[in-house]
C-alpha cells in the first residue's frame, strides 16, 4: 500500500513540476516573443528608412537632372570621337 | 454553567460539517462544470476578448535595374479606416475629422452614413500624408483607426514605366513588370495573435500564426542610364515629327537582355489620374505593326540560307516597276542592275521582290519562322501580341512578293529586334529576356548560317554608307548596319496613302555587334515621314549614347587616327 502511495507522490510532484515548466515556458516564450518583435520592429524601421533612402538615391541620380547639371552646371560634354583614341593594350 | 466548557450537542458538529462539505461539494461541482464541461467554450469567449489574430502585411520587394538601381520601391503608408457604428453616435466629430483629412464634412458623414448598418469597417482616407495620419491619431477619437499599408514609389517616373507597369491600391501589380512578377514580389502575408486591452487597441504580442513572407526583390535587365537615353531621344523625335506614338527598344543582341524599352506616349506610374489615352500600352511588345523595308535584310537572308542566290548575285530591277497578277510593286525610282547590298541599300522593292520569288513560299516561311515572326519572343510581358505570318503553305505568289519587303505580315518592335540579334549575332538568336540573366554565357538558338549572317550584316553597312537611305543612323567613331523602313498604314480595304510608320533598326558596333536597337514612329504628321529621316536620327542618338554608357570600343576610328605621333604623347 505505501508503495503504490509513494509512486502516485512521485507522479504527483513529476506532474506538478511539468506543469510549473509549463507555466514557466510559456512565460518565457512570450518574453523572447516580445523581444524578437522589438528587433522586428527596429529591423522594420530601419528598412524604411533605407526604402527612403533608395527613393530618395533614385530621385537624386535621375539620368534627367544628371545630365542637366553635368552639361549646365559643371561644363561637361561628350567628347567628339576625334578627340577619342583607343589604346590597345 | 459553572464551569467553562461549553456544552455543544453533538448534532450542531453533524450540521457544521454537513454544510462545509455542501458548500465545497457545490464550489467542486461548479469548478468540474466550468473546468470540464465548458471548458473550450469559456476558453474561446476569454480570448475573444482579450485575443486577436491581426494580419500583417509583407512588403512587396523592390524592383531594380541590372545595375540594382531601384526603379520601384514601397515604403509604408498609413490608411484610415473607420468602425461607423461607433462614429454614428458622436457625430459631432465629423468635423473635426474631416479637418484633419482635409476633406469636407460632408464628404465624412456621407461616407460614415451610407455604411450598411452593420458594417464595422470601411476606410475613409487611403495612402494618407504621414502628417495627415498624425493629425488623425491625435485626435483620439473612438473608432478611428490607422492601418499600415504599402505605397508604390517609382522614381524614374515616366521613363520606365512601360516596363515596369503598376499595383492598384492594394499593392497588387497589375501591369507590367509588376503583374509578371507578382507573385514573387508580393511575398506572404502572414498572420500575429495579440492581446488587445479593452478599447481594442493592440498591447502586447504574443505569437505568430504565420510569419509573414517579405516580397523578393527583382533584377531587371534593364539599365537605367540607356533606359533614360532612348525615352529622352524617343519622346524629341515624336515630339519634332508630331508623330502619334512611337517605339523604341534596345537589346543586347548575344543575350537577348532587353537595356531598355519606350514607347510614347507615357505615364506617369507614380500617379493614377491625368493619364493620356492609351499612355499606358506598352506598343513595342502589344501593338504588332507591319515591318516593311525592316524586313528586307531577312528576304535577302532567306535567299542566301536556302541557295537561291549567292552574295554576287545581280537582279535588275528596271523598270522599277514589277507586276504580279494584280499586283504592281514599285520603287521610288529606276535603279537598274542591283547586287544584293545595293537592294538594301537603295531599298528596292522590286528587288526583294524577284529575290523572294526565287524561293519556295515554304522554305521562305520556315526561314522568317526561325526568325521569330509570328512567335512568342519569350520575354513572357504580359499582353505581348506574336504577330501574324501565315504558314508558307497559304502563300499565293502576292503574298510571297509583299512579305518580302514588309506588307502581309506584322510584328512588333520587340520581335524585331530580336530577329535583328540574329544578324548581330552570327546566326544566333537568342530568346527576350526582361530579367538579367543569370548565366552569363547564355547563348540563343541558331537559326541561320554564320556566313549568311555575316554577310547581310556587311550589306547594311552599306545603308548607313553615304548615299545609302540609313545615312543618319550613323554614329560616330562606331560602325553601323542597320535598315530604314517606311510603311504604310493599314485603312480598312487597303492603305493611307498619308499615314506611315517609320523604322530604323540597326546594330553597332558592327565589326562585333553588341546592340542591337529598333525605333518605330507611329505616323510622324511634319514634312518628313521616311524611316531615314524620322527614326535614323533617333537610331543615331539612342545608339551613340547606349555604346558611350556601355564604354564600347569604337571601331571606326583609323588606325592613323589613333597612332599617336611623339608630340602627341607629350600631353597629358
Amino acid at each position: 500500500m505505501s508503495q503504490r502511495f509513494s509512486a502516485a507522490l512521485v507522479c504527483w510532484l513529476i506532474l506538478l513540476t511539468s506543469a510549473i515548466a509549463v507555466v514557466y515556458t510559456r512565460h518565457q516564450s512570450r518574453e523572447l516573443f516580445s523581444e524578437l518583435r522589438g528587433f522586428e520592429k527596429k529591423i522594420d524601421e530601419l528598412n524604411i528608412d533605407w526604402g527612403q533612402l533608395q527613393l530618395e538615391y533614385g530621385t537624386w541620380s535621375m539620368g534627367a537632372r544628371v545630365d542637366e547639371i553635368s552639361r549646365r552646371d559643371l561644363k561637361m560634354f561628350a567628347p567628339d570621337f576625334h578627340d577619342v583614341r583607343i589604346i590597345h593594350q | 454553567m459553572s464551569n467553562n466548557e461549553t456544552y455543544v450537542k453533538p448534532w450542531r458538529h453533524s450540521l457544521f460539517m454537513a454544510v462545509v462539505g455542501l458548500v465545497a461539494l457545490v464550489v467542486l461541482g461548479r469548478a468540474f462544470f466550468l473546468q470540464v464541461q465548458q471548458k473550450s467554450f469559456l476558453q474561446k469567449q476569454g480570448a475573444a476578448r482579450q485575443q486577436r489574430t491581426i494580419p500583417v502585411v509583407a512588403t512587396r520587394g523592390r524592383i531594380l535595374d541590372r545595375n540594382h538601381t531601384p526603379l520601384a520601391v514601397s515604403t509604408p503608408i498609413s490608411s484610415v479606416w473607420v468602425d461607423p457604428r461607433k462614429l454614428r453616435q458622436a457625430p459631432e466629430n465629423f468635423s473635426k475629422l474631416a479637418q484633419a483629412l482635409a476633406q469636407t464634412p460632408q464628404r465624412v458623414s456621407v461616407a460614415i452614413n451610407r455604411a450598411p448598418e452593420n458594417r464595422g469597417f470601411i476606410y475613409l482616407a487611403r495612402h494618407v500624408d504621414p502628417v495627415v495620419a498624425e493629425n488623425v491619431s491625435a485626435l483620439g477619437i473612438d473608432g478611428v483607426n490607422l492601418q499600415r499599408e504599402y505605397h508604390r514609389y517609382y522614381p524614374s517616373g515616366e521613363v520606365s514605366s512601360h516596363i515596369l507597369g503598376s499595383t492598384n491600391i492594394d499593392g497588387k501589380g497589375i501591369e507590367g513588370m509588376e503583374a509578371l512578377w507578382n507573385e514573387s514580389l508580393s511575398g506572404a502575408p502572414g498572420k500575429r495573435r495579440v492581446i488587445q486591452d479593452l478599447k481594442g487597441r493592440e498591447f502586447s504580442e504574443i505569437e505568430y500564426v504565420d510569419k509573414e513572407r517579405d516580397g523578393s526583390d527583382l533584377l531587371l535587365s534593364i539599365d537605367r542610364r540607356i533606359q533614360y537615353v532612348a525615352y529622352r531621344e524617343l519622346k524629341r523625335a515624336v515630339d519634332v515629327h508630331s508623330a502619334k506614338s512611337g517605339s523604341v527598344v534596345v537589346m543586347n543582341s548575344r543575350t537577348g537582355e532587353v537595356l531598355a524599352l519606350a514607347n510614347q506616349p507615357a505615364f506617369n506610374p507614380n500617379t493614377s489620374a491625368g493619364s493620356q489615352l492609351g499612355s499606358r500600352r506598352n506598343r513595342a511588345v502589344t501593338d504588332p505593326v507591319e515591318p516593311g523595308s525592316t524586313l528586307k535584310p531577312f528576304t535577302i537572308a532567306a535567299g542566301l540560307e536556302l541557295g537561291v542566290i549567292d552574295t554576287s548575285t545581280v537582279i535588275d530591277t528596271s523598270p522599277g516597276t514589277y507586276q504580279i497578277g494584280p499586283l504592281r510593286v514599285r520603287d521610288f525610282r529606276d535603279y537598274g542592275k542591283l547586287s544584293l547590298e545595293g537592294i538594301l541599300k537603295k531599298s528596292s522593292n522590286v528587288g526583294a521582290t524577284k529575290v523572294s520569288l526565287l524561293s519556295d513560299p515554304a522554305d521562305m516561311w520556315a526561314v522568317l519562322d526561325r526568325l521569330g515572326f509570328g512567335n512568342d519572343t519569350g520575354s513572357l510581358f504580359p499582353g505581348e501580341n506574336y504577330g501574324v505570318l501565315r504558314h508558307g503553305s497559304a502563300w499565293r505568289q502576292v503574298e510571297q512578293a509583299t512579305i518580302a519587303y514588309g506588307y502581309g505580315l506584322s510584328a512588333t518592335p520587340l520581335q524585331l529586334a530580336r530577329a535583328y540579334s540574329a544578324l548581330a549575332n552570327d546566326g544566333v538568336m537568342p530568346e527576350v529576356s526582361f530579367l538579367k540573366r543569370e548565366n552569363p554565357d547564355y547563348k540563343g538558338e541558331k537559326v541561320l548560317n554564320p556566313q549568311v549572317a555575316r554577310a547581310v550584316r556587311r550589306m547594311l553597312e552599306a545603308v548607313v554608307e553615304p548615299g545609302g537611305t540609313g545615312e543618319r543612323a550613323r554614329v560616330a567613331g562606331y560602325r553601323v548596319a542597320g535598315k530604314t523602313g517606311t510603311s504604310r498604314k493599314p485603312a480598312p480595304g487597303g492603305y493611307r496613302e498619308d499615314k506611315y510608320y517609320a523604322f530604323f533598326a540597326g546594330m553597332a558596333p558592327a565589326s562585333k555587334p553588341e546592340l542591337v536597337v529598333v525605333v518605330m514612329i507611329d505616323e510622324p504628321s511634319g514634312e518628313k515621314y521616311y524611316g531615314g529621316d524620322v527614326a535614323a536620327p533617333a537610331f543615331s542618338a539612342i545608339m551613340a549614347g547606349s555604346l558611350r554608357v556601355l564604354g564600347l570600343t569604337m571601331d571606326a576610328i583609323e588606325v592613323s587616327q589613333h597612332e599617336t605621333s611623339p608630340s602627341d604623347e607629350e600631353e597629358g
